[in-house]
């Protein structure tokens, strides 16, 4: 069997179409190791995915690169796997209403002489949420010496290293508007290829870390202050999802908030958090 | 080879039990605080490895650092922190630590940078 044509300077994709059983495989896999849960109508989705990874590393069969993911003892290509199945979108000021929330309620905790906070941005994807909140918080906090932390995690390693880096072309920082934009974030080239990059500040506050948040108990100890993890868990089984709201219960601090997806809701999911609005909870 | 857990987080401790384990290391001590460390390092001569808290009440990570390495300049100690600032673990190293996590880990990485440790027997 003949399946790898490292030489070859066209790949011409798949030989084969993705069986039942090795899609199951495939899918068995992605969620043993991210939670995320692939019914069988994303089958296309998981095969124009997986080809991507295919085409890098030149292979035929769907067999052969699930027999790769498998034998690679690093993990090394189950990180490339995942990296290829997980959804990224995101930007900067998502769902603005949380912002609009978030800035008046820093306002107040600051009044009220708050020292320390930390806040855990829990899907982080390429950075936009981590930096939309450290820019709304280094606004409420104005001369005020306080200590902060934002906790930025994501499972994609790909998508930590572009956190990491904190540049993003024009078109990703239309939603900051002009005045944050401006104080925050420093501009390079020209007119029509600008880029933007985050500034010392900014980066200063944001702590990038790789965290998969489907495997329990998490090795964060808390107290936070605020958690965002906002349309992730739609990906996730009921069971998944109701583990993780305990273990964002256990972190977070009485009087702390947990930000979800506008689609997501806590219902059900066990209690400890009342509702303040719409995607918005309080830890009781 | 035992080693010593110093975190009052029970959480924390379970966690890092569990890496141990993984790692062959059954017998460990598990204490709240920085007091409660040098107490039992006082008494078991035995513990070959320190896993170290740094926010902790009653006494902190960097606190019961200094005061071990005051007695015993061998044993690793590991020290445990959220903070990712330079100038603490620069602090801790300078203060005598062999080595820092931070959170949260992926156990599989703790795993590994622990042992070296492990393997020495502490040394």
């Amino acid at each position: 069997m003949k399946t790898m044509i490292k030489s070859s300077l066209i790949w011409t994709g798949p030989t084969e179409e993705m069986s039942t059983s090795v899609f199951e495989r495939f899918r068995d896999l992605i969620y043993d190791n991210s939670g995320i849960v692939l019914a069988e109508n994303k089958r296309p989705l998981v095969k124009a995915r997986i080809q991507k990874r295919m085409r890098a590393l030149r292979l035929l069969e769907y067999n052969e690169y699930l027999t790769q993911v498998m034998s690679d003892r690093t993990g090394g290509e189950l990180q490339h796997l995942l990296d290829a199945i997980s959804t990224n979108v995101t930007s900067f000021y998502r769902e603005r209403h949380h912002f609009d929330f978030m800035g008046p309620m820093l306002g107040n905790w600051l009044s009220q002489g708050m020292s320390r906070l930390r806040i855990w941005s829990a899907a982080c994807s390429t950075g936009e949420e981590p930096y939309t909140i450290a820019m709304e918080v280094l606004e409420a906090l104005g001369q005020r010496s306080v200590d902060v932390k934002i906790l930025a995690t994501d499972l994609a390693a790909k998508v930590l290293r572009e956190c990491q880096e904190g540049e993003y072309p024009s078109a990703r920082v239309e939603p900051v508007p002009s005045i944050m934009r401006n104080k925050y974030l420093i501009r390079s080239g020209d007119r029509h290829h600008a880029t933007y990059t985050v500034s010392k500040e900014l980066r200063r506050l944001v702590f990038v870390r790789q965290f998969n948040l489907v495997k329990f108990p998490y090795a964060v100890k808390g107290p936070m202050d605020l958690v965002f993890c906002r349309n992730v868990m739609i990906y996730f089984d009921r069971d998944t999802r109701c583990e993780i709201v305990k273990e964002f219960r256990r972190i977070l601090r009485p009087g702390g908030y947990l930000f979800v997806g506008h689609s997501e809701s806590l219902t059900g999911l066990g209690g400890g958090f009342t509702v303040v609005r719409p995607s918005i909870y309080k830890r009781v | 080879m035992k080693a010593l857990i110093v975190d009052d987080s029970q959480i924390m401790r379970r966690i890092i039990v569990s890496v141990l384990k993984k790692a062959g290391v059954n017998d460990i001590s598990e204490v709240n605080n920085g007091q409660e460390a040098l107490d039992v390092l006082k008494q078991d001569k035995d513990i070959g490895l320190v896993l170290l808290d740094w926010n902790m009440p009653v006494m902190t990570g960097i606190e019961t650092l200094k005061h071990i390495r005051t007695t015993n300049k061998q044993l690793p100690v590991v020290m445990v922190t959220t903070e990712s600032e330079k100038e603490r673990v620069v602090e801790a190293i300078k203060a005598g630590a062999n080595d820092y996590m931070l959170k949260p880990f992926n156990p599989d990485d703790v795993l590994e940078k622990l042992r070296k440790y492990l393997e020495s027997g502490g040394k």
